[in-house]
């Protein structure tokens, strides 16, 4: 018998601290399989961020250089501008890219920079353990909170706001939920890339993640659980594309 | 021996910078340092190979600073006030990363809010840590255009060298002022000394990070890097110091007036002179401790902040020795005039 | 004729590669791996189709799919 799947090229496939559930390293491998197909996984550039994100560290060989927390895109800016051959990445959370790295976020969009921001939404902060986030939905708990639209307002959807904007090539938001999912969110990934390579402009894709630890919901229940309460809030698709 | 020409500060220092080589700028206006930021907007997207962003912000702007540095381009920033605290956690990560990048503060006093006067207020926030982890920026603090020029110049290889983040503390006065001065030539950007560090595939590995596996060797390189600077790389000069009964530690703007008090007491006569930091970190303890106590009966520290901040490394540099101190300072705006300096000498002499 | 192969101890037990096999083939084993969890395992093996479902959705590169 042949092998038909295993570790993709690029990836150590080691045993990683991420938490039993848990779907970064699924998008990790999304990203990684695109950059495979498209032959530039030697020609990228990760700009990694802070936060649960950057367990992902050493488990690909893309080079990487990790920004401070909020700041990858601003990084990105940087090495895209300096290295206009390159394919410019970002990894991020949605802690990162829409709470402490909005301004960052927002005009690196607005500027339309040659970058592809990446960002794991999991509507919590994992890392410092549970506490809400710009995207924690009404009524969800978190260890600051349950989110009451009067205190705290609604959960940002990011994607939505910048499919408004003229600059960006493409915008869209997928889910690492199940082979469906993740099949249609290699899709929006390759697209971005081919976005950023082919028409030199910015794309974004959120990947909505599970977050079973910092919920409170074991890992076989989070598909049932976000299809009822996450995928209404943050519906999956394109909000912009150029192709 | 080359053309001189009429610069101010703030554009003199933007082109030489760019005949160092600089590739890469990315800044935030704000008064009295937006000349750089125009001058160099005005210029780099023009010159293949170069870019200019107006970041969002100074945090960006440092942020995009380190992207660009880390992946290849000898990179600038330039800001005031307000725009240096915020640049602290980028200057954080670039020590720490040995990532090299040079970073202007055209200082303005206090808070800021309101005051965009020259001064000297932000000595304590660049010469004691460049942030959050205690790293160190390798501060250097001209006093003539001419100087402003040549130390940026400089600035680059010393960034590229000692891969850390090198400072330079001007204020609006020397920004503003115009000087006749000599400008080096421009730097082949194809010549300029090669940083592997920055490339996939280097030693160090192909991630970029401050210490994942060895965070505590990260932090014991940067401190012998710190002690072999302040034993080898501090620098100051001596203004008629050789026979000074009276010494004025001064820096940047400051001790430029003061050459000045310095010039009309000599011409009566008077034993006075002047020590003047050239880096403030490291700062040249040396030229303070190997004074001759039976020479030198005061040293009169003077700089433009309240509170004083230069006063203390002056003090700390005299430590044991039986030679008087005092200060004299003005702050939040408001500059030592030259009267006030040479009042403040004759009082001491 | 297919099989997956399981690494016991990258084996977090998260359950997801039981949420998506169309088959219902894989489950938890009694035993454990060094670090105290019950890793995946496949039952009735003849059945594998080798659709690989399993280690698509599986996050820590613990199954290895065989045809």
């Amino acid at each position: 018998m042949e092998k038909v799947y295993g570790v993709p090229e690029g990836m150590t496939g080691e045993k990683t601290s991420f938490c039993a559930g848990c779907t970064h390293m699924l998008a990790q491998k999304l990203i990684v399989e695109c950059l495979n197909e498209m032959g530039e996984r030697d020609n990228a550039i990760l700009s990694l961020a802070i936060g649960c994100s950057m367990n992902s560290v050493g488990v690909t060989d893309i080079h990487t250089i990790q920004a401070s927390h909020g700041r990858s895109a601003a990084v990105a800016t940087g090495i895209s501008r300096m290295n206009p051959d390159k394919i410019v990445l970002t990894y991020q959370g949605d802690g990162d890219t829409m709470s402490i790295g909005i301004a960052e976020s927002l005009h690196t969009a607005n500027r339309g920079e040659k970058v592809t921001v990446i960002t794991i939404n999991n509507q919590i902060y994992g890392m410092t353990g549970g506490q809400m986030s710009a995207t924690t939905l009404v009524g969800q708990k978190s260890t600051t909170g349950v989110r009451k639209p009067e205190l705290m307002g609604y959960p940002f959807n990011f994607a939505e706001m910048i499919g408004n904007l003229k600059a960006p090539g493409y915008v869209a938001r997928g889910a690492l939920y199940s082979p469906k999912y993740l099949m249609q969110a290699k899709e929006m990934i390759r697209k971005a890339l081919r976005c950023q390579k082919e028409k030199g402009l910015y794309s974004y894709v959120e990947l909505l993640s599970f977050c079973p630890t910092n919920w409170g919901v074991a890992p076989k229940d989070c598909l049932a659980y976000c299809e009822e309460n996450v995928l209404p809030v943050f519906p999956v698709g394109e909000f912009k594309t150029c192709f | 021996m080359a053309k001189k020409v009429v610069m101010q500060g703030n554009e003199a220092l933007a082109e030489s910078a760019l005949r160092a080589g600089c590739s890469f700028f990315a800044g935030y206006p704000i008064t009295p340092q937006t000349e750089i930021t125009e001058y160099l907007a005005g210029k780099m997207n023009d010159m293949p190979g170069r870019v200019f962003i107006q970041g969002e912000s100074e945090l960006a702007s440092i942020n995009m600073v380190f992207g660009a540095s880390a992946t290849g381009a000898r990179s600038m920033t330039a800001t005031s006030g307000q725009g240096i605290s915020l640049m602290q956690e980028g200057m954080s990560l670039l020590s720490e990363t040995g990532v090299p990048a040079v970073v202007v503060d055209v200082q303005r006093g206090g808070p800021g809010n309101n005051d965009t006067n020259p001064s000297q207020a932000d000595y304590n926030i660049l010469t004691k840590s460049v942030g959050h982890g205690g790293a160190h920026a390798f501060v250097l603090a001209p006093s003539t255009v001419q100087e402003t020029a040549d130390m940026v110049y400089e600035a680059f290889d010393i960034a590229d060298e000692q891969r850390c983040v090198v400072a330079i503390m001007i204020d609006g006065m020397l920004g503003h002022l115009m000087e006749a001065i000599e400008l080096m030539p421009y730097r082949d950007l194809s010549e300029l000394p090669p940083r592997p560090y920055t490339e996939k595939g280097n030693p160090a590995g192909n991630r970029l990070q401050a210490g994942w596996d060895n965070l505590e060797q990260v932090g014991k390189d940067l401190e012998s890097k710190y002690e072999m600077w302040e034993k080898e790389m501090a620098k100051a000069e001596h203004f008629m110091t050789e026979d000074a009964e009276v010494i004025v530690a001064a820096w940047g703007t400051v001790a430029r007036t003061t050459k000045t008090a310095i010039r009309k007491l000599r011409a009566e006569g008077k034993k006075v002179g002047l020590i003047r930091p050239k880096t403030l970190y490291p700062f040249p303890q040396e030229p303070f401790a190997n004074l001759d106590e039976k020479q030198v009966k005061h040293i009169l520290s003077l700089e433009n902040s309240y509170p004083v901040q230069f006063y203390n490394d002056v003090k700390a540099s005299l430590a044991g020795k039986k030679i008087a101190l005092s200060k004299k300072n003005r702050g939040m705006g408001y500059e030592l005039s030259l009267e006030e300096i040479e009042e403040e000498l004759r009082r001491l002499l | 004729m297919a099989k997956i192969e399981v690494n016991s101890e990258k084996c977090k037990s998260c359950e997801l590669c039981i949420t998506v096999c169309p088959l219902g083939l894989i489950k938890l084993s009694d035993r454990f791996n060094s670090v105290g969890e019950h890793f995946a395992e496949q039952h009735d093996a003849d059945k594998c189709t080798g659709c690989t479902l399993c280690a698509m959705m599986c996050p820590d590169f613990a199954i290895e799919v065989y045809k």
